[in-house]
C-alpha cells in the first residue's frame, strides 16, 4: 500500500495507464474545483496537460480498516511559474477486491 | 463493488442511526461549534484534512472547521452515499454564507465506519472543503 499510495500522488498527471490499472470501476474523485467525476472523467482529466509541476508527497499516513484503507498525504507542487511551493492534499480510500487493492475514492485539495 | 449507492434521504430511511441520519447533524455542529455532537459522533482516531492539506485530529475539530460561525447556515447538496459493508463513503457538495454575505461552496468527502455493533456508526474522516467564493447573486 505504501508504494501504491506514493505513486498515486507522485505520478500526478499524464500516467493514464497507471490510473487505469489502479482505479476501481466505481471510482469517484472530488476535485479542487468542486467537481465530482467518475473513473472515465478522471482518466480524461489526467490525459490533459498537467497544471502543476514538481508534484511531491510528504507525511503519508496509512490507516488500515480490514479490507479497506484510508491514506492521508500532504502534497507540494509548483503552479503558474511561481517559485514558492504550494500545499494541498489527496486523501484516498482503497479497497481490496479479488486480492487487489484498488482506489475507490480520492479528494484533491489545493491550498 | 459497492453494496449500494443511496441518496441522503434513502440512506437515512434505511438506517436512521447510520451516516445518512447523522450527516445533517454535521452541518448544524459546524455552524454552532457543537462540541457535544462532535464528541458523540467522531471516532477516537478521527482525522480531518483541510483545503491546505493540514491535518486535524479529534481534539482540534470544533475550531478547525471553517464554517463554524453562527449564521453561516451550511447545507449539504448533491449528497451521494456509498455503502461498502461497515464502511460508508459520503460525497457531497456544500454551500454556506460567508461573514461578508457572499455565498461559499465546495465539496467534502466523509468516511464513516460502523463500530461497536448496529446503530453506532461514527464519523471517521475526512472532510476537505474547497471553498470557492462568489457573489450571492451569481446564482
Amino acid at each position: 500500500m505504501s508504494s501504491t499510495s506514493t505513486t498515486f500522488d507522485r505520478c500526478g498527471c499524464l500516467d493514464v495507464p497507471w490510473f487505469d490499472e489502479h482505479l476501481a470501476g466505481d471510482f469517484l474523485n472530488s476535485g479542487a474545483d468542486g467537481s465530482l467525476v467518475d473513473r472515465a472523467g478522471f482518466l480524461a482529466q489526467m490525459a490533459r496537460p498537467c497544471p502543476v509541476a514538481n508534484l511531491a508527497v510528504e507525511d503519508v499516513r496509512i490507516r488500515p480498516l480490514g479490507e479497506h484503507a484510508i491514506i492521508h498525504g500532504r502534497t507540494t507542487y509548483l503552479k503558474g511559474g511561481r517559485p514558492a511551493r504550494a500545499r494541498g492534499a489527496t486523501p484516498t480510500f482503497w479497497s481490496r477486491r479479488r486480492g487487489r487493492w484498488l482506489c475507490v475514492s480520492a479528494h484533491v485539495t489545493r491550498g | 463493488m459497492p453494496d449500494t449507492v443511496l441518496t441522503h434521504t434513502d440512506a437515512a430511511a434505511r438506517d436512521p442511526g447510520g451516516p445518512g441520519g447523522a450527516e445533517p447533524g454535521l452541518c448544524r455542529a459546524a455552524e454552532l461549534s457543537d462540541v457535544r455532537w462532535y464528541a458523540e459522533h467522531l471516532a477516537e482516531d478521527y482525522l480531518s484534512i483541510g483545503p491546505d492539506g493540514s491535518l486535524t485530529d479529534r481534539g482540534g475539530v470544533p475550531g478547525a472547521h471553517r464554517p463554524a460561525l453562527p449564521g453561516s447556515s451550511p447545507v449539504a447538496v448533491d449528497v451521494r452515499i456509498r455503502l461498502l459493508g461497515d464502511i460508508a463513503l459520503i460525497h457531497a457538495g456544500f454551500r454556506d454564507t460567508r461573514p461578508d454575505g457572499r455565498v461559499g461552496e465546495g465539496r467534502y468527502t466523509d468516511i464513516w465506519a460502523r463500530r461497536g455493533g448496529a446503530g453506532s456508526a461514527s464519523r471517521l474522516t475526512s472532510r476537505a472543503g474547497d471553498a470557492d467564493e462568489r457573489p450571492r447573486d451569481a446564482g
